[in-house]
């Protein structure tokens, strides 16, 4: 009777209603058309203001999967979500990297964010789904590269390409508030960095400032010299990456 | 729940900032942080009473931040209970750091008169009462044109004991161990790591115990900090922790 209940309660449509309601909301949906895939987080790239940005992957299926000669695809969008570019990357080695500048970017100087996903032409079985979380790197003006890791699902593809989906982050019918928890009075400039990660429409505010973003698009938003910084939206995980500037330096991490 | 760490260290300076508030409430103001030390081989702990930076925020500065000594948040009889029993064990107080999102402090990192880094700094009970052994990549976050590189490895183990464990530097094309290390339990190891391992085929790996790699890559006056993650993040599925296993075993197999 458990198992029952407990397979009841995970079903697509009692997961729906727990995240519309907000009871024991799931957060991030799995994608059970698709059993052999690879999910990528929405990774940020910055090439304004002489930002450099550095892509630090692991090869996953070659890794723990022992599989040769995978590859991987690399796909690029504006901060409103139109997209720059696609990549295929061959022969991997267990750690990869990548620099993103505005030179790689056909000259674009500004922001946006990028997926990456595993290819395999050969046999992977029925049951393999993987996720590369990641580092990315962003450096000013040739100061020392600085790493922040993968933030939030947001796509998955079938390892062959031809399947694929978005929106793994869901919303709920009531707003939700997450307060970031640290303060930033200390700090000369804070800027957040926000993606949609839900397969719609998504409002949020920031005290009094509203905002509003497509699937897909991204936005930095100023927030200078807050101590209590509060997140209202409808969506279960919406958490920025934060760049806090002092001096001559800044840090990258998420929040 | 979770506990919090600082890094004490002759090259970077660093402060502990713990949040007083749950990322979807506000504080609760009988929660105090605690600092847990081993004393004795007991676990002892003490109230941080002038620590409070705001009613949001608690801020342990470089003064108090010790390698071997770990922070919580709790309240005045969760404690009293801990001391009563005698302190055999860390034991898990409560559930306010247990959030959705995941609740998150704040460490940084600086070198004087240069740049600052950041990390969340959360050590989960649940890795608290387990051994095993933890593999990373190095090349990951290690930084070949960097100045230095280090590792920052924290174990924190449920009995009050500074047990040895070993950390090495294998290289999986050539299985070879490149370099053995000794770490402690209940402490923040730190390992200086040499420019020629940074390499796509050199991994960290443990026997014994587990822990949080941090690393830190420095140049000049700029600094960088972030962990690494767990190798079953990367793997979705019921057969995750089979799979990383068998990675794991590999790896064993190499350092014995």
């Amino acid at each position: 009777m458990k198992s029952l209940i407990k397979k009841i309660a995970r079903s697509d449509v009692a997961i729906n209603v727990r995240n519309f309601i907000g009871f024991r909301p799931v957060l991030v949906s799995s994608h059970r058309e698709c059993r052999v895939a690879s999910i990528s987080d929405a990774f940020p790239w910055r090439t304004d203001n002489g930002c450099k940005t550095t892509f630090k992957y692991a090869d996953i299926l070659g890794l723990f999967y022992k599989i040769e000669n995978s590859y991987v695809e690399l796909v690029f969008y504006s901060k409103d979500n139109n997209l720059i570019k696609r990549i295929i990357i061959n022969r991997l080695d267990y750690s990869n990297e990548l620099l993103i500048d505005k030179d790689f970017l056909n000259g674009i100087e500004g922001y946006g964010v990028f997926y990456i996903f595993h290819r395999s032409d050969s046999n992977c079985g029925d049951d393999l789904v993987i996720s590369n979380r990641c580092y990315v790197g962003f450096s000013m003006e040739g100061s020392l590269t600085s790493f922040v890791h993968g933030n939030t699902y947001v796509r998955y593809q079938s390892l062959d390409g031809k399947h694929g989906g978005s929106g793994m982050i869901k919303s709920s019918f009531f707003k939700n508030l997450y307060r970031i928890q640290n303060s930033f009075v200390e700090f000369k400039k804070t800027e957040l960095f926000f993606v949609n990660p839900t397969a719609t429409k998504l409002n949020f505010s920031i005290g009094n400032n509203r905002y509003r973003l497509e699937e897909g698009c991204s936005i930095l938003i100023d927030v200078s010299g807050k101590e209590d910084i509060s997140i209202l939206s409808r969506c279960l995980l919406l958490r920025p990456i934060i760049f806090n500037y002092k001096d001559c330096f800044f840090d990258v991490y998420h929040g | 729940m979770n506990f919090f760490f600082g890094i004490k260290s002759l090259i970077v300076n660093s402060k502990l900032t713990i949040p007083r508030f749950q990322n979807k409430k506000s504080s609760k103001k009988g929660y105090k942080v605690f600092q847990l030390g081993i004393n004795n081989k007991k676990w002892e702990i003490n109230n941080l009473d002038d620590v409070a930076l705001s009613d949001d925020f608690y801020q342990i500065d470089s003064s108090v931040i010790d390698n071997g000594n770990i922070f919580c948040l709790a309240t005045k009889d969760e404690v009293l209970q801990f001391e009563e029993n005698n302190a055999p064990k860390l034991m898990n107080f409560n559930n306010y750091t247990d959030t959705t999102p995941d609740f998150r402090a704040n460490l940084q990192v600086s070198i004087k008169g240069g740049g600052f880094s950041s990390y969340q700094s959360e050590y989960p009970f649940s890795m608290v009462t387990k051994r095993g052994s933890i593999l990373s990549p190095l090349s990951s976050l290690c930084n070949k044109s960097a100045d230095k590189n280090i590792l920052f490895l924290k174990n924190i183990y449920e009995l009050p004991i500074h047990d040895e464990f070993g950390v090495f530097f294998v290289n999986l094309k050539t299985k070879r161990v490149l370099k053995r290390e000794v770490a402690v339990t209940n402490f923040m190891n730190e390992i200086i790591v040499e420019k020629d391992f940074i390499k796509p085929e050199v991994f960290i790996f443990t026997d014994k115990y587990i822990g949080i790699p941090v690393f830190c890559s420095i140049k000049g006056k700029h600094i960088s900090l972030e962990h690494t993650h767990p190798p079953h993040e990367y793997i979705w599925g019921v057969d995750r922790f089979r799979i990383v296993s068998e990675l794991k075993r590999e790896f064993n197999e190499i350092i014995n």
